[in-house]
């Protein structure tokens, strides 16, 4: 069941190119929720409108411009929107291969695969390249009018291309000062330290469902028949009014008992 | 600007008041979520929505406000009003 | 009210107004548990462009009903979800609350995992996280536990009627939670009928092996991620502004663009963290500094969007009040036309009500 590729491109790594697809690598979503307007369940539609005059404008002859910060807006036309924009291309050039751990998975954005376009046994040879290097690939390129960086490294033997977020949208923890406070019991650190050990395990990602979605799913068909669904007794939750330590204690043996 | 209340940009509570018309009962109430204005910019009207409402386009993956996004009836798949042909 | 002042402004910008935590609860590990706040730890896009009017006049979002041709306001807006026949069934915020698990608004960390096993085409969104109750001390053990492990906290939570899979980390004593995608939306290379992996030949991978060796460096450079795009708008803006080209004064109407007033997400997380309580006498202290520490705590990662070093030390302390807060002291006083007022004429209607 192939999917479609959203984009077509050609990996350059120095003198050798590698033309390629890009997938999406998240699944769709069906969308599911509409606006509606609450007396008729109308579904609602959107339209842009001069705030002064509420008189609407067509997309067609809407401007575009940017505010400054002084309180006006300098307007900018479709020459000079041209002129911003970068070269199109198809390039996805690669500038420089970093240890994996090099970039912070904050900066990651969005997933992608990397699908061969032609050239099968040149993708799977730098796939291989790219895994034994133990490395992620920066690469840069031109997509939608728009300039991305991403990390492209090998996953399951293929390639995946994760786009990265600019600079100055991403506030770093090291930028932070963490909360102050008195200095940490050394028992209870060992006692917390002993702790996340015996919870320690490998990230099994199938284990995890959404299982919320489907309690939507419920309610909305309990609706749509015109039905209730049976409200579910709260749970009263434990005290919290046990000492730090304590806690950990019963925490520890409840772990070790499991 | 974000909204004390709510955490979403101040911009609903403004549009209020000149689509209510002047004079008009102001209603702060809090705006829910998903109409407030967000911190994404959709690429096609380039008003800004909240993340969770995201759409994007199943042929170009541009990113949307739902209220762009053009859905498909049959396959409930969207697409971005530039890449509706298919 | 004939206003017949110059309309400054500079009186129409926030100062300091506080971001609401997207979402409040508890974090457990074991019995402990440890109180927090959640705050995005990505900042929005400073830099886009709005759409304007023929005029130049920064265009609204309105709802309308298509039947009858008619602007809807905001609070007859409701949520449908659509069936398969096509049937709308309302759901209402407090209904779908009510689906939440009963212990939805904590986070049970239940498996601690090394926070490198962590394939980034999990990730989804970052936050931060802020320790909301009366002692640090939980949220410390918590942090310099995971730090000194190496290790991240895996669990799920609801957030905005959504289910998450998430993970706990720490980092320089910071906790900050990423959420997952959960492993049904990921698509695996089948599904998007990538072909069978197959086995290269030795030479070519090694041919690729050298190329790669030889853009080898240490880590990123801070100009690969900077936003050029945004650094030539700017550029061209600040050219056209100047002379004056294309310019347009923004009507009383339009309050200044929401990019103008962003309150730097910094200055937020910085307070939150100190457990900063009271932020009305801060506020009008702050907000200038604010405005200045955000164009520079930037430098380091390049371009920063707009520069939001502007002046907006408070001319009085009704000013520094959010345009809520001033509308209910107006409301309080019973002022006259009250809801169609901008926030400076608030302000000044205040002022002169004593």
């Amino acid at each position: 069941m192939a999917a479609r590729a959203i984009w077509k491109g050609v990996l350059t790594l120095g003198s050798t190119e590698l033309p390629v697809k890009l997938y999406s690598a998240v699944e769709p979503r069906k969308v599911s929720f509409r606006l509606l307007h609450k007396s008729d369940r109308e579904p609602l539609k959107q339209r842009m409108v001069d705030p002064e005059s509420e008189e609407p404008v067509e997309y067609e002859e809407t401007r575009r411009g940017f505010p400054t910060d002084d309180g006006r807006v300098v307007i900018l036309d479709s020459e000079e929107l041209e002129e911003l924009q970068p070269e199109p291309s198809r390039e996805i050039e690669l500038t420089r291969f970093v240890p994996l751990g090099a970039v912070d998975p904050h900066w990651y954005d969005r997933p992608y695969w990397v699908g061969p376009d032609g050239n099968t046994d040149d993708y799977f040879a730098f796939a291989k390249a790219l895994e034994e290097s133990g490395r992620v690939g920066i690469v840069r390129w031109v997509m939608r009018k728009k300039e991305y960086v991403g990390g492209l490294r090998a996953e399951d033997g293929y390639l995946m291309l994760v786009t990265m977020r600019h600079a100055g949208e991403v506030v770093s923890a090291d930028a932070l000062q963490p909360p102050g406070g008195r200095k940490l019991d050394a028992r209870e650190l060992k006692m917390a330290k002993q702790l996340v050990d015996a919870l320690t395990g490998e990230f099994e990602p199938e284990q995890y469902r959404d299982e919320y979605a489907a309690r939507v799913m419920e309610l909305v068909e309990a609706k749509a028949k015109g039905k209730k669904l049976p409200k579910k007794r709260a749970r009263r939750k434990a005290a919290a009014d046990e000492s730090l330590a304590d806690a950990l204690e019963k925490s520890l043996k409840a772990a070790r008992a499991a | 600007m974000l909204c004390a209340r709510c955490g979403g940009t101040n911009q609903g509570a403004e549009t209020v008041k000149t689509s209510a018309g002047r004079g008009a009962n102001l209603q702060l109430k809090p705006m829910p979520w998903w109409l407030d204005d967000g911190e994404e910019v959709c690429e096609h009207c380039l008003q800004r929505y909240a993340y969770e409402v995201e759409v994007r386009c199943v042929a170009c993956d541009a990113a949307l406000c739902p209220h762009c996004a053009v859905v498909v009836r049959a396959t409930r798949e969207s697409y971005c009003p530039g890449c509706e042909e298919a | 009210m004939a206003e017949d002042e110059e309309l400054d402004l500079d009186q129409e910008e926030e100062g300091g107004e506080r971001i609401r935590p997207f979402w409040s609860g508890t974090i457990s590990f074991g019995l402990v548990s440890v109180p927090v706040d959640l705050y995005p730890a990505t900042r929005p896009k400073r830099v886009a462009l709005r759409m304007l009017s023929p005029d130049g006049v920064p265009l609204a979002r309105r709802f309308y009903d298509e039947r009858h041709d008619r602007d809807i306001e905001r609070d007859e807006i409701v949520r449908g979800f659509e069936m398969d026949d096509g049937e709308m069934v309302l759901v209402t915020d407090a209904e779908l609350e009510a689906l939440e698990p009963d212990k939805s608004r904590d986070i049970d960390l239940r498996r601690f995992v090394p926070a490198e096993s962590l394939d980034p085409r999990y990730f989804n969104r970052g936050y931060f996280l802020a320790p909301s109750g009366e002692s640090t001390k939980a949220y410390r053990l918590l942090a310099a536990v995971m730090e000194e492990t190496k290790r991240a906290g895996i669990a799920t939570f609801v957030m905005r009627g959504k289910e998450y899979l998430v993970a706990i980390f720490a980092e320089n004593g910071i906790l900050h939670a990423e959420t997952l995608r959960f492993a049904d939306e990921l698509r695996k290379p089948q599904d998007v009928g990538l072909p069978d992996v197959r086995k290269p030949k030795a030479a070519d991978v090694k041919t690729y092996a050298r190329a790669i060796d030889r853009l080898k460096k240490q880590s990123l450079a801070e100009k690969e991620l900077r936003d050029a795009w945004a650094e030539r708008l700017l550029k061209l803006v600040e050219r056209k502004a100047k002379k004056g080209e294309d310019t347009v004064e923004l009507p009383e109407e339009v309050e200044a663009p929401a990019d103008s007033d962003v309150i730097d997400l910094m200055e937020v997380l910085k307070r939150s963290l100190q457990g900063a309580k009271e932020r009305r006498s801060e506020r009008s202290a702050s907000s200038g500094r604010a405005r200045k520490s955000s164009g520079r705590s930037d430098a380091k990662s390049g371009s920063s969007g707009r520069s939001a070093a502007k002046k907006s030390g408070a001319k009085n302390d009704l000013s520094a009040l959010s345009k809520e807060e001033l509308y209910e002291r107006a409301q309080e006083l019973d002022i006259p036309g009250r809801s169609s007022m901008s926030k400076a004429q608030l302000v000044r209607a205040l002022e002169r009500a004593g």
